[in-house]
């Protein structure tokens, strides 16, 4: 029991730390300027309480139904993006075989690409002069272009499930790799058709990882300000639309963080709510890692799975056109062929440099992300102490808090304290971002897990720490690599921590960012998505080319 | 237990203190010695064509550059603490600067280019009788429309707010836009609007939001969407303009009868700064010849250099600035100065018509 107390120390005191450091304290200091009345004056100096914004807030009834109706939105993107992500789980895991890693990659690799240019090529795709408007017309099925197929409320809605649905299938594949195989086996000795293995076997099992990707979508979706922004037109707005307004075009700090405080409370007593009706740790069955070989065949799940590949990569493909076209933005007509844009890429140092930066925080911060993502994991799936819902809590925050709150108060904090800003910051920042993603992913996985195995290995003498280094972490490795594959993919693409965090050195996306800003810049910044994201595909091609070579013995 | 709580806060405080040490480490002082200059800029001015006088005149000195994304983050970063030398906010932002003391007054005998710039724009950096910015960019808002989707001539900013075009208009995405487009309607005078108009202009956008499709918030972004055809009219600067041109997208940018908006963005040195003198010929070289030739070409802004004006040769770009016009720019409302209050105010007015039912 000594050991087992400290093992527990060693793996919460360092996450602890660092959530309390680079989470806590800047949210300490956003709440306290809550209670501010306006910017004016110094900024760290004491200001007399004021209820003022809270007063302010209360009274404007659009604001209010403005969180209702973004919390219905959320709760309906993660129920959608749920339900459609089970089956790509489910075959992920049961279908794919020796090629899940392959499976896996493929639907995370066109998040790699920034989410800007994704939408760009979709409003191409569906504008009135679009693309599938001129192929309808074009073909006779129309006469008229359809408009109105972007810009609405259901836009904002249909692109965040198909955004989440890759990351949501990563924790419930991970419930759904733990299942016991024998257990189906069983049931259909026992006559039990595949309908009813699913619904009375698989699917309870699989219900920690369902659940925890439902909170996965749900919560940071409460707060979602980019899409909105994108895809939503002038009746889209979120909450988190607002938020944002006050940060980045007001300077009404004090203003926008009430704002936030509001949405926090209001999602955390959700989600408290919801914590009680289910619970992580009641869910732990026994199971231990298999997997259930079904012979790999075309079948309407592998056709589902295909489908989903075809919507992700339809964008990318819509870029890899354009980066050809001599004419900037993405409209018709091509103005010629040119590799003009490669040329120019190739030109421009800066560019490389921000790639560059972007590849070594998002390893960097994923790192960090993934070992206390999974100490956190493991202390609340295996040990009862004293603080570990308020602990929980803290780690699944950083979904909660709007981005750009986190990132004004670690500002604040930062030039308080005199650390030069750099990409080291810009890190720690995507380290914490990512953690409640890792846990997620990790306790999906360890929930499952038959801690028989575990007990037999201490009745044998290991202590704790030897069982989780020769046990726990080889089983679970899987997840935790899944699970920091998210963690980068998160940190290649963000864009407000990165912007406020980095000194002069800045990462990709504020790179791209300040060139959209003018329409001349584009084509090149296309070119270069194109570029990273064929080097991406083909990396993981000849990665599973040579895995597959290392085992020709093996029979699938 | 307790004894272990109490030393885990101990060892937590114990790192607190020591952490911001270890993290400055190397990078200390970047800013403060003679021979280095940081600048608080929008992306995209960190190329080097923006500066590209001043790195010839002043090859040793090393430029580091701090990126704000708005005005609200550049005046946010500098509330911070942020120790950049030179900022580059826009007109309705600086009045807040020189209320609370945050940049320097300029003498103006040691800015070489000064004789070139127009009057009018010297005088939006002006205030209490004092030079505390110097000019350098500006532009042109008004109505760009699509003649082949929009039948006729659009002469007055009412059509921002006319629901034949339902959904198919695009406001920008600025709730002091949304003040100043109305006040220019409505006859308001802008710089001093009553919480009754407040009220009106609300209601009056709200009503709007029917018949606009997207609040657009970059150029590219609203350039595409015209070029796609889902947007057939939008408020919108000169660069929109001449990027949908060179497309060959058959558009007009209008001069409505309550004339066009014009926005200007400026250099300030930040009050307390150590290198006053490098930032005073940064901020001089930025109106030089080449550099300010750049922003012209790359970006289609205009410059406050006058001599750079004169010389532009491209018709689209002559078209663009309505160079061969010039009542155009005598009928021009300047986007005015609001203080702290002011922008609050309107901006929660904005928010609140996008959250309105």
């Amino acid at each position: 029991m000594v050991q087992r107390r400290a093992t527990l120390w060693a793996l919460s005191l360092p996450p602890s730390l660092w959530l309390g450091l680079f989470f806590i304290v800047p949210l300490i200091l956003m709440f306290a300027l809550s209670f501010r009345a306006d910017m004016q004056g110094e900024l760290f100096s004491f200001w007399a309480p004021t209820l003022k914004q809270y007063q302010t807030i209360v009274a404007i009834g659009s604001y209010w139904r403005l969180l209702g109706i973004s919390i219905a939105m959320a709760f309906g993107v993660a129920v959608l993006a749920t339900a459609l992500a089970y089956p790509v789980a489910y075959f992920l895991v049961f279908r794919a075989g020796r090629a899940a890693g392959l499976c896996l990659m493929l639907l995370l690799i066109p998040f790699w690409t920034s989410f800007l240019l994704r939408v760009m090529s979709w409003k191409f795709l569906l504008g009135s002069d679009g693309a599938i408007n001129w192929l309808l017309i074009y073909s006779g099925v129309i006469a008229e272009p359809i408009s109105g197929l972007l810009y609405s409320r259901s836009a904002v809605v249909i692109a965040l499930v198909y955004v989440w649905i890759p990351f949501a299938a990563l924790p419930i594949s991970a419930a759904l790799q733990r299942i016991l195989p024998e257990l189906v086996e069983v049931a259909a000795d026992l006559g039990a058709t595949s309908w009813r293995r699913f619904w009375t076997i698989i699917f309870p099992l699989s219900l920690p990882g369902v659940l925890a990707a439902f909170f996965m979508v749900f919560i940071p979706s409460v707060g979602e300000y980019v899409t909105p922004l994108l895809v939503g037109g002038s009746r889209g707005t979120m909450y988190g639309n607002v938020i944002q307004d006050f940060f980045t075009k007001a300077a009404d700090w004090p203003r926008g963080a009430a704002l936030s405080v509001v949405m926090l409370v209001v999602t955390l007593l959700l989600v408290v709510f919801a914590a009680r009706l289910v619970n992580l740790k009641a869910a732990r069955m026994t199971a231990r890692h298999a997997v259930i070989s079904e012979q790999v065949r075309f079948s309407l799940l592998t056709g589902y799975f295909v489908g989903l590949i075809a919507l992700l990569y339809l964008p990318l493909a819509v870029l890899f056109l354009f980066s050809f076209n001599a004419g900037t933005g993405l409209s018709f007509p091509f103005q010629g062929l040119t590799l003009q844009w490669y040329e120019q890429l190739f030109q421009s140092p800066e560019l490389l440099r921000s790639a560059r930066n972007s590849i070594i925080v998002a390893a960097g911060s994923s790192c960090v992300a993934a070992a206390f993502g999974t100490a956190l994991a493991l202390l609340f799936t295996r040990f009862n102490f004293r603080g570990d819902k308020l602990l929980f809590a803290l780690a699944m925050l950083p979904l909660v808090v709007p981005v750009i709150i986190l990132a004004v108060a670690l500002l604040v904090l930062f030039l308080a304290a005199g650390i030069h800003r750099s990409l080291w910051t810009v890190a720690i920042a995507h380290s914490v971002v990512a953690l409640p993603y890792v846990i997620l992913i990790v306790s999906a996985s360890l929930a499952g897990f038959d801690p028989d195995l575990e007990e037999a290995a201490m009745d044998l003498g290991a202590p704790y720490r030897r069982v989780i280094v020769n046990i726990v972490l080889p089983l679970i490795a899987p997840s935790i690599l899944s699970a920091w594959l998210v963690a980068f993919t998160v940190s290649l693409d963000e864009f407000a921590l990165a912007l406020f965090l980095a000194g002069t050195d800045v990462t990709f996306p504020v790179y791209l960012y300040g060139q959209l800003r003018f329409a001349s810049r584009l084509p090149m910044m296309i070119a270069f998505a194109v570029l990273m994201m064929m080097g991406t595909l083909l990396l993981v091609l000849i990665a599973e080319w040579i895995r597959r070579r290392g085992q020709p013995g093996e029979v699938r | 237990m307790k004894a272990t709580f109490r030393l885990s806060v101990l060892v937590f405080l114990l790192v607190l203190a020591v952490l911001p040490g270890a993290l400055r480490g190397g990078g200390s002082a970047i800013a403060g010695e003679s021979g280095q200059l940081s600048v608080l800029d929008w992306p995209g001015y960190d190329a080097q064509a923006f500066w590209i006088d001043f790195k010839n005149k002043h090859p040793d000195v090393t430029v580091n550059f701090e990126i704000g994304s708005s005005d609200a983050d550049i005046y946010g970063k500098i509330k911070a603490g942020s120790q950049a030398d030179i900022i580059h906010p826009y007109t309705g932002w600086l009045q807040v600067y020189v209320d609370e003391g945050l940049v320097e007054e300029i003498d103006v005998t040691k800015i070489t280019n000064w004789d070139k710039i127009p009057e009018s724009l010297k005088a939006i950096g002006r205030f209490n009788g004092k030079q505390y910015f110097i000019p350098w960019d500006w532009g042109f808002s008004s109505i760009l429309y699509r003649t082949d989707k929009v039948k006729g001539t659009i002469d007055s900013w009412e059509a921002l707010l006319d629901p034949q075009y339902k959904r198919h208009i695009s406001m920008w995405d600025d709730g002091p836009a949304a003040v100043e487009v109305s006040a220019y309607i409505h006859k308001y005078d802008e710089t001093n609007i009553t919480p009754e108009q407040l009220a009106a202009v609300k209601a009056e956008w709200i009503k709007q939001r029917d018949s606009n499709l997207v609040y657009w918030g970059g150029e590219p972004e609203l350039i595409d969407a015209m070029a796609v055809g889902d947007v057939w009219l939008a408020y919108a600067w000169q660069g929109a303009y001449a990027a949908l041109m060179r497309k060959g997208v058959p558009v007009v940018y209008a001069n409505p009868k309550e004339g066009r908006n014009s926005w200007v963005g400026v250099y300030g040195i930040r009050k307390g700064t150590k290198n006053h003198d490098l930032a005073l010929r940064f901020v001089d070289e930025k109106l030089s010849m080449a550099t300010a030739n750049n922003v012209v070409n790359e970006y289609n802004y205009g410059v406050a250099n006058r001599e750079v004006m004169n010389s532009i040769s491209d018709p689209t770009l002559k078209r663009a600035f309505s160079l061969d016009d010039p009542s155009v720019l005598q009928r021009t409302n300047f986007t005015p100065e609001l203080n702290a209050e002011q922008r609050a105010a309107w901006t929660a007015m904005w928010t609140e018509v996008k959250a309105a039912p």
